[in-house]
């Protein structure tokens, strides 16, 4: 049986993705081991009978079909003019669903609020329909204790739909693949700032900003993060409310005014009819550090926000490396 | 100017005719890559045709970087993997009492009385092996391997880093080549 490290070098090998330093490294096993060989030829086997799988085919009047479906929809090229807009529910739906969107940023400012220095911070009186606030506390959480009680948080924050999640991170190197493939499962994609990562990579505190995140969502997100977790790369959290500091800081790390943050501009889109399947590919994600300069990541964020959903929440995480 | 972007560009200007040229031209190719995706013809045909749909009201937004076979392949991909998601978890809602079906096999095409004997021996065992796999391996397989993506491309279309789509291939090759070898001691 051949070790993982090695088998792992051989698949590399069959896509061609080897570095020339592990192609060395794997040509030399090659000459040396018939077990690797036999397995490379396996491997090649199974790759090339993908590939001969016989092409599939439409009917040649599927074309057609695309185009009656379009006169039947009323669809057309929406334009991309961007209008201002009050907070209220949107009505395209089907679009709507898919429209969350996620910012990673890496950089200095919110890390005044690290996982040593956080404290209650005072936003008024909130009505809390529990005997025990998970919001401002000071305390400590287990991801899978808070991913419990969203519900709870979501009520709690019903006033100010906003977040502040700061959580402690390995720094494994781990930490955007888990985030990615966390938010993925929901359909979100993570766009990340190359600064973000370097920042981590430095143990520099990260920021992942999400928007129109259910509080469902979040749950699962989180119970995705714990999973992880327990491959030791996430620990402990603290819950506190997205203060007025964050939507400032927020705001200019995007862009954007404080209340352009709290209120975005949408972009005109026709209302699409209910029958029309909602698709991922809506759903962006971007990571980018906080510095002045705009990066293409965070523009992109910015032109994609969509209009606040009733019982959805805006989410800023805060990753801590270790 | 591509053909491509002149067709765009038209469709922009209210020839949605042009649009019919830029679909037929690419369904094929999309059309593959989805159907190993999500194994039920009738399945793929419905986010092929939801793919190209959500594209036409997108126009405005296609800045070009990519070609429009790429774009729009992004969102046949991420739609064909969201399908398979809830047809998933639609399956595990309807499968009776926790426990007695963890993990129900997929409605899939090959399940289907007599089809089985219209594909090819070879075909039927690969296609089968495919789809036992789960729907993130199959994907970067699918990609990799009938596609001839590059990991780059790869990672932009899915969205995740590279080395996870490394990680997903190995793991995904490892799985197959198991699953292959099950089927041929069976089949001894």
């Amino acid at each position: 049986m051949l070790a993982a490290r090695t088998q792992e070098l051989l698949t590399a090998f069959v896509d061609g993705a080897l570095t020339r330093r592990e192609r060395k490294a794997a040509l030399r096993l090659l000459n040396e081991s018939s077990e690797a060989r036999t397995f490379l030829r396996e491997l090649h086997e199974n790759a090339h009978r993908l590939k001969q799988l016989p092409a599939k085919k439409l009917s040649p009047d599927f074309a057609q079909s695309v185009l009656a479906t379009i006169r039947e929809r009323g669809l057309q090229p929406t334009p991309t003019q961007v209008k201002p807009t009050a907070r209220r529910t949107p009505r395209w739906a089907g679009i709507a669903v898919a429209a969350c969107v996620l910012l990673a940023v890496g950089g200095g400012f919110f890390a005044y609020r690290s996982q040593d220095s956080i404290g209650p911070i005072a936003q008024g009186p909130i009505e809390v329909d529990t005997p025990k606030p998970m919001l401002n506390t000071g305390a400590k959480l287990a991801l899978a204790e808070v991913a419990q009680k969203v519900p709870q948080l979501a009520l709690e924050v019903q006033a100010q739909p906003a977040v502040h999640l700061s959580m402690v991170a390995k720094n494994d190197g781990q930490t955007f693949d888990r985030l990615s493939e966390a938010f993925q499962d929901q359909g979100i994609q993570l766009v990340i700032d190359p600064e973000a990562r370097v920042r981590i990579s430095k143990g520099q505190p990260v920021f992942v900003y999400v928007e129109n995140l259910k509080p469902e969502e979040l749950q699962k997100v989180l119970q995705s993060l714990d999973k992880s977790g327990r491959q030791a790369t996430f620990g402990a959290m603290q819950i506190e409310s997205f203060s007025s500091q964050d939507a400032e800081q927020l705001g200019k790390t995007l862009g954007v005014s404080r209340e352009q943050l709290e209120s975005p501009q949408l972009p005109a889109r026709r209302p699409t009819k209910p029958e029309t399947r909602p698709l991922t590919a809506e759903r962006l994600a971007v990571a980018v550090s906080n510095q002045a300069v705009q990066s293409p990541q965070s523009k992109r964020f910015v032109q994609g926000r969509s209009a606040v959903e009733p019982g959805s929440l805006r989410v800023l995480f805060v990753i801590n490396p270790e | 100017m591509t053909d491509d972007a002149r067709l765009i560009a038209e469709c922009l200007q209210g020839n949605a005719e042009a649009f019919g040229t830029l679909v037929s031209r690419y369904q094929d190719r999309l059309y593959n890559t989805v159907f190993r995706v999500v194994s039920r013809p009738e399945d793929a045909a419905d986010v092929v045709q939801e793919a190209f749909l959500h594209a036409y009201q997108s126009l405005h937004a296609f800045k070009g970087d990519s070609g429009f076979y790429t774009w729009v392949y992004r969102i046949a991909v991420n739609a064909a993997i969201t399908l398979k998601r809830k047809q998933r978890e639609s399956l595990r809602l309807y499968a009776g009492p926790e426990g007695t079906a963890i993990d129900p096999a997929d409605p899939s095409i090959h399940t289907q009385p007599g089809h089985a004997l219209e594909m090819a021996e070879d075909e039927r065992c690969v296609h089968q092996a495919l789809q036992e796999l789960s729907t993130e391996h199959r994907v970067v397989l699918v990609m990799k391997d009938m596609e001839g993506q590059k990991y780059e491309e790869m990672a932009e279309i899915l969205q995740v880093p590279i080395g996870t789509i490394r990680s997903r291939l190995h793991r995904a090759r490892l799985e197959l080549k198991t699953i292959l070898e099950k089927q041929e001691k069976l089949g001894e």
